[in-house]
């Protein structure tokens, strides 16, 4: 069972934040879109997932509705891109639809740490 | 036919400057045309058959006459102006136009019972290709044909309500043609003639002279309506026409009620898909049929039940070959304005139904590059049936929009005309809730023919859009083409989505950096439907955000970001 599970279609994104969260002794998990996502949480659930709001195939927010079907004390973090019109209605969606919390990229290394830290911390 | 030719002392009442210039040139021949031997021909028929057969002579006339000159109609005979030519050619093209106009009216195999002045037996070989010539000419008057048969029908009515003081004295009614007698040139208004619009004549001896107007010239009646005389009510009761008998008013030869009449004829355009015209015309040709049948000797009516029935048939034959057979109906699916929260747009999509509940939409009825005639006949199918489904609706209580999407090879194509006139038959105020989305609009389509498009249409309908190719990055050129907002559909895109959402990031950025909202259609899934939102589209289409009704929305509907994952 991984502690993350990072969900995200664009591969640097989730290159550096696997790296980040190995260095802060997690184990990871990487998706790039909502079914792979979903695939491999089936197959091996995360204590948290970080998913974001657009991608192809299923995007962040479906995904996180059935993410929260399936487990409802996951732990979910929504990340999505940064200004364009409509990303923070986004993040509003998910929150709504089931995140836990939500973060506008780009965001510090800090923000992102520390809010994982805080959610794996209060669900351990 | 007596042919009176005045090649030496022409007699012009005057139309204006140019006709004027040409005559001061000797250019100008004016050659009478009689009907006369076809009255004769059709005795006690005449009557009934007239304004047909005036009709007829009028686009006989119209045909062979082209630009180069004008006629109008005194009683009888049509006085034939051409400007320009010999007048060995002036007296050839009126033998023409006699021959034609006999041979449409009676057959080809009785031109020579007719004692045509100056007529000669035309070689075999000649007669053959001219014949071909004519079926041709018959084929394109298809849509003109409807509109005589109606018209005639029209003038059977009004005759059997012709009061008594419309009969002649022989207590046979009388058909009468209000048109002021041409005057010699010394009448004509300087004024008027200086405008070019208005002419001094008197629609009677002694009478004021009327004016009578040159009505602004429509597509559809180009080369027809070049004559129009407004008869004030005095001189007509002068003259002896009573001001209520409908036969008494001027024949109009343009402008006016002609043009709606003509604009009715692209309506009746049987491969447009009306189900009220298809109706129509079927019940036209079976009392036409039943006319012909009762008195077979009625060629006048035979010829043009066989105008009306061919036309009926290869109408249907374009149906049956381009579209499944079992009915056309619109789906009107949901586009959503994302700024406002809101389904402000309707967009009509064609759907034929395979069986009671199986349709195809899209590329599935229409693959790109399927033909002309076929997208054409799609376009016009479309139109009808929201002009079907507008035309009821009150315009007060229509507040959602209506779009309807035509292509642009049918707008620049043969029938752009009837589709035009087509669009002309929504109810005006219902015209304002109408958009029209040009379609493929390529990249090789110049920006003036575009900008020309537009301007024509937003002479009917609210606003204009453009779907371009998703690849297609010339905004700059869009931009000077006046269309409101420049879209693109994705439905029948096989790319992957991966692929997708580069390019419709691709194409939102440039289309906001060049000021123009953009649209898209299509978006099947929500993570499309995610993608365009974040990209910046304004406007969201597709079966992600709704599937659509075929019954048509007349209030806009509220729908949020929440609703997509609803």
């Amino acid at each position: 069972m991984a502690d993350i599970l990072i969900i995200d279609d664009e591969e640097m994104i989730r290159e550096s934040l696997s790296t980040l969260f190995v260095r802060e002794g997690f184990t990871v998990e990487v998706a790039i879109n909502g079914d792979d996502g979903l695939a491999k949480f089936v197959a091996s659930p995360a204590r948290l997932v970080i998913v974001d709001i657009v991608m192809p195939e299923k995007e962040g927010v479906a995904t996180i509705q059935e993410l929260r079907r399936s487990d409802p004390d996951l732990g979910i973090i929504a990340i999505s891109g940064g200004g364009r019109r409509g990303n923070i209605q986004f993040l509003d969606v998910a929150r709504k639809m089931g995140a836990d919390a939500a973060l506008a990229k780009p965001f510090t290394r800090s923000q992102i740490t520390g809010l994982v830290r805080e959610m794996l911390g209060a669900r351990a | 036919m007596t042919v009176t030719a005045h090649l030496d002392r022409p007699r012009v009442s005057g139309s204006g400057g140019r006709f004027r210039t040409m005559l001061a040139r000797g250019r100008l021949i004016e050659l009478n045309l009689d009907l006369g031997p076809i009255r004769r021909e059709l005795g006690d028929k005449w009557e009934r058959a007239a304004p047909s057969v005036r009709r007829f002579a009028s686009l006989v006339i119209d045909r062979h006459l082209g630009d180069a000159g004008s006629f109008t109609l005194s009683g009888d005979v049509f006085i034939i102006r051409f400007a320009g030519i010999r007048a060995s050619t002036a007296s050839r093209r009126r033998m023409e136009m006699e021959r034609d106009l006999h041979e449409m009216l009676f057959g080809s195999g009785e031109t020579e019972e007719l004692e045509f002045h100056g007529h000669r037996p035309r070689p075999a070989r000649r007669q053959r290709s001219r014949r071909r010539s004519l079926r041709r000419w018959l084929t394109s008057l298809r849509r003109v044909i409807p509109s005589f048969r109606l018209r005639l029908f029209r003038n059977d009515a009004a005759a059997s309500d012709a009061s008594p003081e419309d009969a002649g004295q022989d207590g046979t009614p009388v058909h009468r043609v209000a048109v002021p007698p041409f005057e010699d040139t010394s009448s004509v208004d300087p004024a008027g003639a200086a405008q070019g619009t208005t002419v001094g004549e008197s629609a009677a001896p002694g009478e004021p002279p009327v004016e009578p107007s040159k009505a602004p010239s429509s597509p559809q009646s180009r080369g027809i309506d070049r004559w129009r005389t407004n008869a004030t009510p005095a001189a007509q009761s002068a003259g002896g026409r009573g001001e209520n008998d409908p036969s008494s008013r001027p024949l109009h030869l343009g402008g006016g009620d002609q043009d709606v009449e003509l604009e009715f004829v692209d309506s009746a355009l049987p491969g447009a898909g009306d189900a009220e015209n298809r109706e129509r015309l079927t019940t036209a040709s079976s009392r036409a049929k039943g006319r012909v049948r009762r008195n077979s000797t009625d060629v006048l009516e035979r010829a043009l039940y066989a105008a009306i029935e061919e036309a009926r048939r290869q109408s249907e034959r374009m149906r049956v070959r381009f579209f499944p057979p079992l009915g056309t109906r619109c789906l009107y699916r949901p586009m959503w304005l994302v700024e406002r929260g809101m389904l402000p747009i309707y967009t009509c999509l064609p759907a034929c139904a395979l069986g009671p509940f199986e349709f195809v939409t899209g590329e599935a009825l229409v693959p790109k590059g399927a033909g002309a005639k076929k997208t054409a006949a799609l376009d016009e199918m479309v139109l009808d049936t929201v002009v079907h489904d507008l035309a009821p609706r009150p315009a007060a209580q229509m507040r959602s929009f209506v779009c309807l999407p035509v292509h642009f090879e049918t707008l620049a194509g043969d029938r752009a005309s009837a589709y035009f006139a087509a669009l002309d038959r929504i109810p005006a105020p219902i015209r304002k809730r109408v958009i029209v989305e040009i379609v493929d609009i390529s990249q090789g389509v110049g920006q003036l023919a575009t900008y020309s498009l537009v301007r024509k249409l937003k002479g009917h309908v609210r606003s204009v859009i453009g779907r371009v190719d998703l690849t297609d990055m010339n905004f700059r050129v869009w931009r000077e083409t006046d269309l409101s907002f420049i879209g693109i559909d994705i439905e029948c895109e096989n790319r992957s989505e991966t692929e997708l959402i580069a390019d419709l990031n691709n194409f939102v950025v440039p289309a906001k950096q060049y000021g123009m909202q953009a649209y898209v259609r299509g978006v099947r899934t929500l993570s499309l439907a995610a993608v365009t939102v974040a990209s910046g589209f304004d406007y969201v289409d597709g079966p992600a955000i709704g599937e659509g009704d075929f019954t048509l929305r007349t209030d806009p509907q509220p729908f949020g970001i929440y609703d997509v994952y609803n």
